[in-house]
């Protein structure tokens, strides 16, 4: 005998709101759909009814009714959201999920009793499990949908209806709750019947032809009949969306990030639900005057952890500023089963491939990602030959450490760019060098030995190289350019010192 | 021998023993990296300690960038990774890569100010894998007043990690919070050859210990090493 559970929320749209953005909890809140000033209320908070505004009002009426009123514009993302996220609190016990149109999601809970005690255990954890994310679901247990809507809604918080007593449960209920066509509504008022028992007692076969398809219908529905049992199981989609719209532009960064890491957090929630992680991030903002820009962050590895997409996110944004104010965000986590990292019993672990990812992002945000990576040597003959790659984790080593004895070697601080120098000589030997910061009369010199190349391109350098020793104490390595490199059409060439040895 | 000079051995083979310096009950020594230079091993008791904060200091031309090479060398040859924060933007890969580094294995950051390189070395402890941290303090620009409670998250940073973090500047700068300090004195320069063929030979340093906060004192707190 078939059992479903069915999460319902009262008012899905708001609940989607005040998930997102809990400050709005206990405030007089209405969502308007449409481009203002013709954007219509679709839905208004209870505080909101208390002062007047009711829904199919204008957003300038309501205004007018009560000024103090929050009217915030309707995002189907935000809901779809939400709902999305009933469905995944539901799929925590079993696969067989499906979301209505409305938000409301089923959960075909048949054979539970080895996950909980009781049916009444399993809707109240469900109902716990989505009250964690926000949302505060009305649960129901019946032996149809139907059954199991009607218990949500008409239970209060969390409602079982044995299998023996659904007819009883219904035959309590209004016929409204059955969304009966108007004209057959208005019948079966005439008729004197305004139960859902009382239209079950009918004879079929005449209700049927007098109220016509719709009264057969809700007659099945009466007696419990029909295809109600059967579930459409949801495709868990791979993305974990999470969105908000705000009613006015945030145009810093701080306020932004304190809406990202809320996303985030709500994201990262759903993730663990499905025991997932995410593999790529995509951030869609949405600017003041229409255009939206999208950014797509990968980590290092797939994560399911805040702080670590948070860092990334808050590199990124800092590094490419949108350029305008916000009005709403997206983001949309691609799923992926998290990799276990296999350890090397033998070597130094470095830091994880999402630590080291995040700590890159932060680095690069510090410092500009041109000024962090791994340094290169150049395959050149010019003396300045360092650049740097992007730094990734090198792969384990092969081989024992190399424990040798080892003789240090001199080490040269470079000097970026090269430093100018005034140079004096006397007897045709470097008597005294002076720089910004140094300078001193030469002890002793070694050179000079010249090297030049690249002379077939537009930046060739031919220079001689001299290795001296000041009585400042230093150890320099200085040069005399060539006269192209030196670009001095007077026929001087400078002297420059490119590094100190230490 | 003297009573006096017994006395005085005796007191001196006391003092070697962890602990009875300052009345502390003994603790455990930190792990140490095995720098590959012998006099360098004995004078450090092992090696560069992990999860510690050693203060590299002295004039330039002293010699401190090669004794950060060297260390630099000794994580690398042990497949670990190392981090070089070097704000002056002065790491040359050519000599470093003939020091015997495995350059593969640096991440080189170069931020823009002294205090963005403490800020960055944090970043990197924080990362928790990398054994070396060397943030290049040299010159000017550097931070006259770091407040004590920076040197205080990147020590702990470091020893929670268990990284070896290693600050070279021209004179003590972290004050308490370092482990170990030691001066690099330039002893000599040799040129080889003829003075109108001189080519720069051999530069020899004399490293002293002038802080310990790790054990025992060594019997000789300087060492001298030679470098070509």
């Amino acid at each position: 005998m078939a059992r479903i559970a069915c999460l319902w929320m009262p008012d899905l749209s708001l609940a989607a709101l005040v998930r997102t953005r809990p400050e709005l909890g206990d405030a007089a809140v209405a969502i308007a759909e449409g481009r203002a000033p013709q954007s219509v209320l679709r839905a208004v908070s209870s505080r909101g009814r208390t002062a007047g505004v009711r829904p199919g009002m204008t957003a300038a009426q309501a205004r007018a009714v009560w000024d103090a009123i929050v009217v915030v514009p309707y995002d189907p993302e935000t809901l779809r959201a939400a709902a999305e996220t009933l469905a995944d609190v539901a799929a925590t016990f079993g696969p067989r999920v499906e979301v209505d149109g409305d938000g409301t999601v089923f959960l075909d809970c048949e054979g539970s009793a080895a996950l909980c005690a009781s049916e009444r255990e399993l809707a109240t954890v469900l109902a716990a499990r989505a009250a964690r994310h926000g949302l505060a679901a009305r649960v129901g247990v019946g032996g149809s949908k139907l059954a199991a809507r009607l218990a949500a809604r008409e239970g209060g918080g969390v409602h079982v209806v044995a299998a023996a007593a659904e007819a009883a449960f219904l035959a309590a209920l209004p016929i409204a709750l059955l969304t009966p066509a108007a004209e057959t509504a208005e019948a079966l008022a005439s008729w004197g019947i305004g139960r859902i028992g009382q239209l079950a007692a009918l004879p079929a076969g005449a209700a049927a032809h007098r109220l016509g398809p719709d009264g057969a219908r809700l007659l099945r529905q009466a007696r419990g009949g029909g295809d109600d049992t059967l579930l459409v199981p949801r495709a868990a989609p791979d993305t974990v969306v999470e969105a908000i719209a705000l009613e006015y532009g945030v145009d810093r960064l701080e306020p932004l990030l304190f809406v990202v890491r809320r996303l985030l957090d709500q994201a990262v929630a759903r993730l663990a639900l499905r025991g997932l992680a995410c593999a790529e991030l995509a951030v869609t903002l949405e600017l003041d005057g229409g255009a939206t820009l999208t950014r797509r962050i990968v980590p290092g590895a797939p994560t399911a952890e805040t702080k670590t997409l948070f860092v990334l996110v808050r590199a990124h944004l800092e590094q490419h500023p949108p350029g305008a104010a916000i009005v709403g965000l997206r983001l949309a986590a691609l799923t992926t089963r998290p990799r276990p990292t296999q350890l090397d019993l033998y070597r130094p672990n470095g830091p994880s491939a999402v630590a080291l990812a995040s700590t890159l992002a932060r680095l690069a945000a510090l410092c500009g990602p041109e000024r962090v990576g791994r340094p290169l040597r150049v395959d050149s003959h010019r003396p300045e030959t360092t650049a740097v790659a992007a730094f990734t984790a090198p792969p384990p080593a092969s081989g024992a450490p190399d424990t040798a004895a080892v003789q240090p070697r001199i080490a040269l601080r470079a000097f970026r760019p090269p430093a100018d120098l005034e140079v004096f000589e006397s007897g045709g030997r470097l008597a005294y060098v002076r720089g910004r910061g140094f300078g001193g009369r030469v002890v002793r010199l070694a050179g000079p030995w010249r090297v030049c190349g690249e002379w077939w391109t537009s930046d060739p350098y031919d220079r001689e190289y001299y290795d001296v020793e000041l009585t400042d104490g230093g150890l320099y390595r200085i040069y005399r350019a060539g006269l192209r490199e030196s670009g001095d059409g007077g026929g001087r060439r400078r002297w420059l010192a490119d590094g100190m040895y230490d | 021998m003297s009573r006096g000079s017994a006395d005085a051995s005796a007191l001196r083979d006391l003092l070697l023993v962890p602990g009875i310096l300052r009345g502390l009950a003994a603790r455990e020594s930190p792990a140490r990296i095995p720098t590959g230079v012998d006099a360098l091993d004995a004078l450090l008791g092992g090696g560069l300690p992990r999860g510690a904060l050693t203060e590299i200091v002295g004039r330039p031309s002293a010699g401190r960038t090669t004794l950060a090479c060297t260390f630099l060398r000794a994580v690398t040859a042990h497949h670990a990774l190392a981090a070089c924060i070097d704000p002056h933007d002065t790491l040359d890969a050519s000599h470093t890569e003939s020091a015997g580094v495995d350059l593969s294995r640096v991440l080189w950051v170069r931020p823009r100010t002294a205090r963005d390189a403490l800020r960055a070395a944090l970043h990197v402890l924080d990362a928790d894998g990398f054994a070396l941290v060397l943030v290049d303090l040299d010159g000017a620009g550097v931070p006259g007043v770091v407040p004590a409670s920076v040197w205080m998250r990147l020590t702990r940073a470091a020893l929670r990690t268990r990284t070896a973090m290693v600050v070279l500047a021209r004179e003590n700068v972290a004050g308490t919070f370092a482990a170990l300090r030691l001066e690099v004195e330039r002893r000599q320069v040799v040129f080889d050859g003829p003075p109108s063929h001189a080519l720069l030979g051999a530069v020899t340093s004399a490293i002293h210990l002038r802080k310990s906060k790790l054990g025992a004192p060594v019997p000789h707190p300087a060492v001298t090493v030679a470098r070509s």
